[in-house]
């Protein structure tokens, strides 16, 4: 089934969307996973993945109000739906499943 | 510098958003970017910082524009109101000059550059209004693409032409492509606005 796995970022942005909650959009979507990850990552990616996610149906967006500090323009506010949270838990299990009983101190690098 | 630096990232956003995020990605880097200095960093390392973010975008947001179908949509649409046509005509040339004897491979007479180039302006024209009718509200936009596109198709046309173009004609003829296709899209812009006047 398509949208069966998910890639890396697009864990970790579901990821994201499940720790911010409520009034999850852009800005505090980017930041959460630039504070989380230590990794540099554009707006564009973001919303490139969630509108991949969307088309998906493991995300929905709404159009927030606008505010003064944003130049008056509007927040799109994403949430995660039953079918995202599937999809995570599904990745999670194969990813344990693939973790079960693997040890790779022993291995070069 | 500072506010260069943020309005160029702004028109690059502009250029490279889909239609949906237009307002929303600018405003969210805006507001991170406010964040930013109240946190105390310079406003000059927080610009610098709105438009590698915006120069970062570029490619991401192209794909998503890709992927809804947006340039796969402009290539018809500027194929059957432009492409298609000013092929057409050509091919038409073609045929009447092969059947005038020693005339086959000879250059277009004048007549018949103008007329092809006239064909061009108003095919362009029509392939610019038409895309700005159908990307409602970015119509500016909208007329920039179609306007490099026409051009592009332009020069397409006059690559696999039979006849011989001078290199002058080729290059006048797909900025009056593109100059005529942003002038189609700056119609429905006018039809728009005296639309809304008139409500």
């Amino acid at each position: 089934m398509r949208g069966a796995y998910l890639g890396e970022f697009e864990q970790v942005v579901l990821l994201a969307l499940v720790r911010l909650g409520d009034g999850a959009y852009g800005l505090r979507i980017r930041r959460e996973i630039e504070t989380r990850t230590s990794r540099e990552v554009s707006i564009g990616a973001v919303y490139a993945t969630l509108d991949r996610l969307e088309s998906q149906g493991l995300v929905l967006s709404s159009l927030g109000d606008p505010t003064p500090e944003r130049g008056g323009r509007a927040k799109r506010i994403f949430e995660l739906t039953a079918g995202g949270a599937a999809a995570l838990r599904r990745s999670r299990e194969v990813l344990d499943g693939m973790w079960e009983g693997v040890s790779i101190d022993g291995l070069p690098g | 510098m500072t506010a260069f630096l943020v309005d160029a990232g702004r028109a690059l956003l502009w250029l490279a958003a889909p239609d949906r995020d237009r307002a929303t990605i600018p405003g969210d880097l805006e507001e991170e970017m406010r964040i930013r200095v109240d946190e105390g960093s310079p406003e000059w390392s927080a610009a610098w910082w709105f438009f590698r973010q915006a120069a970062n975008s570029l490619l991401p947001l192209l794909a998503v524009r890709w992927r809804q179908g947006e340039f796969a949509r402009l290539a018809l649409v500027s194929l059957l109101a432009f492409g298609v046509p000013v092929r057409l005509l050509d091919l038409l040339w073609t045929f009447v000059l092969s059947q005038v004897p020693l005339k086959a491979d000879a250059m277009r007479p004048d007549g018949m550059v103008a007329a092809s180039l006239v064909t061009a302006v108003a095919c362009a024209a029509c392939a610019g209004y038409a895309w700005a009718r159908e990307c409602r509200g970015s119509e500016s936009r909208a007329g920039m693409m179609c306007a490099l596109m026409s051009a592009a198709l332009q020069g397409a046309c006059l690559a696999v032409s039979a006849a011989r173009w001078p290199a002058w004609f080729m290059a006048a003829s797909m900025c009056a492509a593109a100059a005529a296709s942003a002038a189609g899209s700056l119609a429905r812009r006018w039809q728009i606005k005296k639309e809304r006047t008139a409500i």
